[in-house]
């Protein structure tokens, strides 16, 4: 898998044209449902459903798949 | 007005007052002025206990025809304590178990148990240590045990943060080793035998607006050893099965990029997560999922999930063999490893702590439906229900 140019310069021109966010202007980025695992237990759960039935596990930091084949 | 020696006496008085008052407070330790480090204790406790219930078929069963049924049921409870050792070291412990009735029924159960009723539990300890304003360590230990196989887990990382917090960069690796019982598709058992899984993650981070974040990452993920699972069978029409057989090396990239944006007028947030998968059993995989936040309240808010999954197939998958395959043949049947599409949603309604009205006020509670439907014949319900209290 390749990644695309078009995909890096898009990546680079978003961080690169961000403004700086004073910390006093933070209120709604410190919002529970502005947390990137705001369920933390769902977030496991939901992922360790992916996991067992789905090919593409791993590569993000958590196991990659693994486990007999019968767990869920 | 005062005479002279009365305010000589005035001044000798305020004088010693003063001093006095100067070597009290020179004596308070700093303890005494900001209060006392609690020590190790308990800061948060959430349980979560989800029933999931499963149908569908799948060519690793042998319940039945061919592809055999996946019917299952399962019981997960889970218990999650952040436990905050001082003001810079901070634990997560979680401990998910799961209870499985009739896992993929096949030919293991002639000679064990483990999939026809199977119990597992995991024990997952992270801990983050501030080692300044910018940087933090990261730890991980994990253990998992199930009927035929046991697993370790130890991983680390760094996490800087950048221009006043604005940004945040990541880096973390683990390492896992599992060992578990190989046996045949027939179920006969061949010893013990083991894999091992290698990773190594990157992430950033970056605040776009008051109500933008931006989030990305690549991961890559380097597994060697016994990769198939042994009793899952391959079928040969006219004959019977094979076994399955799979490289014993696997390297997985995944990189993800994700937005968050949150709407004061109408108190919404939005996330559109991305995430693209290659591996070099030839599996490419995209991955699209939006979420939907709605406060109804201050405290009360409702999430609406969709998921988009779709995957190609490895290489070697087959479920058309005409004959018993030669030796060193890679081939699988496995339905996870075919090429499919997942379609999922999920409904969620949650209370946030330290926001409801007494005396839900330390409490979050949280209810959840989902549903997930493969196109190759695999339907998944399941309910859950979340409550946590701040201690």
């Amino acid at each position: 898998m390749q990644l695309r140019p078009s995909v890096v310069a898009i990546v680079l021109i978003a961080f690169a044209g961000c403004a700086v966010v004073p910390r006093n202007r933070r209120q709604y980025l410190a919002d529970p449902t502005m947390q990137p695992t705001e369920d933390v237990l769902r977030d496991r759960a939901h992922s360790k459903i992916h996991g067992a039935r789905e090919g593409a596990a791993g590569g993000d930091g958590e196991p990659a798949g693994g486990g007999c084949g019968c767990s869920n | 007005m005062a005479s002279l020696p009365e305010a000589a006496v005035v001044a000798r008085i305020s004088l010693i007052i003063l001093l006095a008052v100067g070597r009290a407070s020179a004596q308070s330790s700093d303890a005494d002025i900001i209060g006392h480090e609690p020590g190790p204790h308990v800061e948060d406790v959430t349980m979560r206990a989800s029933v999931i219930d499963q149908h569908g078929h799948g060519y690793q069963s042998q319940d039945g025809a061919t592809p055999g049924s996946e019917a299952m049921t399962i019981f997960e409870p889970a218990v999650l304590f952040t436990i905050r050792q001082s003001d810079r070291v901070v634990h997560e412990v979680s401990l998910p178990f799961d209870f499985i009735s009739a896992a993929s029924p096949d030919a293991v159960d002639a000679t064990t148990s483990a999939s026809r009723r199977n119990e597992s539990g995991d024990l997952d300890i992270r801990t983050a240590i501030k080692m300044s304003d910018r940087d933090t360590l990261l730890t991980r230990f994990a253990a998992h045990v199930e009927e035929p196989m046991g697993s370790g887990t130890i991983g680390g990382g760094w996490r800087r943060s950048l221009a006043d917090d604005n940004a945040a960069i990541a880096a973390t690796a683990s390492f896992t080793f599992d060992v578990f019982d190989d046996h045949d598709h027939i179920g006969t058992y061949l010893g013990k035998t083991a894999r091992e899984t290698s990773s190594l993650n990157v992430t950033a981070s970056q605040l776009l607006s008051p109500t933008t974040v931006l989030d990305g990452s690549y991961g890559i993920t380097y597994q060697h050893g016994t990769l198939r699972t042994g009793w899952n069978a391959v079928p040969v029409p006219g004959i019977g099965f094979a076994d399955e057989l799979l490289p014993r090396d696997r390297v997985r990239n995944v990189v993800t990029a994700r937005i968050a944006q949150h709407v004061p007028a109408t108190r919404s947030t939005f996330k559109v997560w991305y995430r693209a998968y290659h591996d070099d059993f030839g599996i490419t995989a995209h991955t699209a999922e939006l979420d939907a936040y709605q406060y109804l309240v201050a405290w009360l808010y409702v999430r609406v999930g969709y998921r988009y999954y779709h995957q190609s197939g490895a290489d070697f998958f087959t479920t058309g063999l005409t004959a018993q395959p030669p030796d060193g043949m890679l081939r699988t049947s496995d339905s996870d490893l075919a090429p499919f599409s997942a379609n999922e949603w999920s409904a969620q309604l949650a209370i946030v702590r330290g926001r409801a009205p007494n005396p839900l006020r330390d409490w979050s509670l949280s209810a959840e439906l989902f549903h997930y439907a493969r196109s190759n014949d695999l339907q998944i319900t399941a309910v859950s229900l979340t409550i946590g209290k701040i201690l």
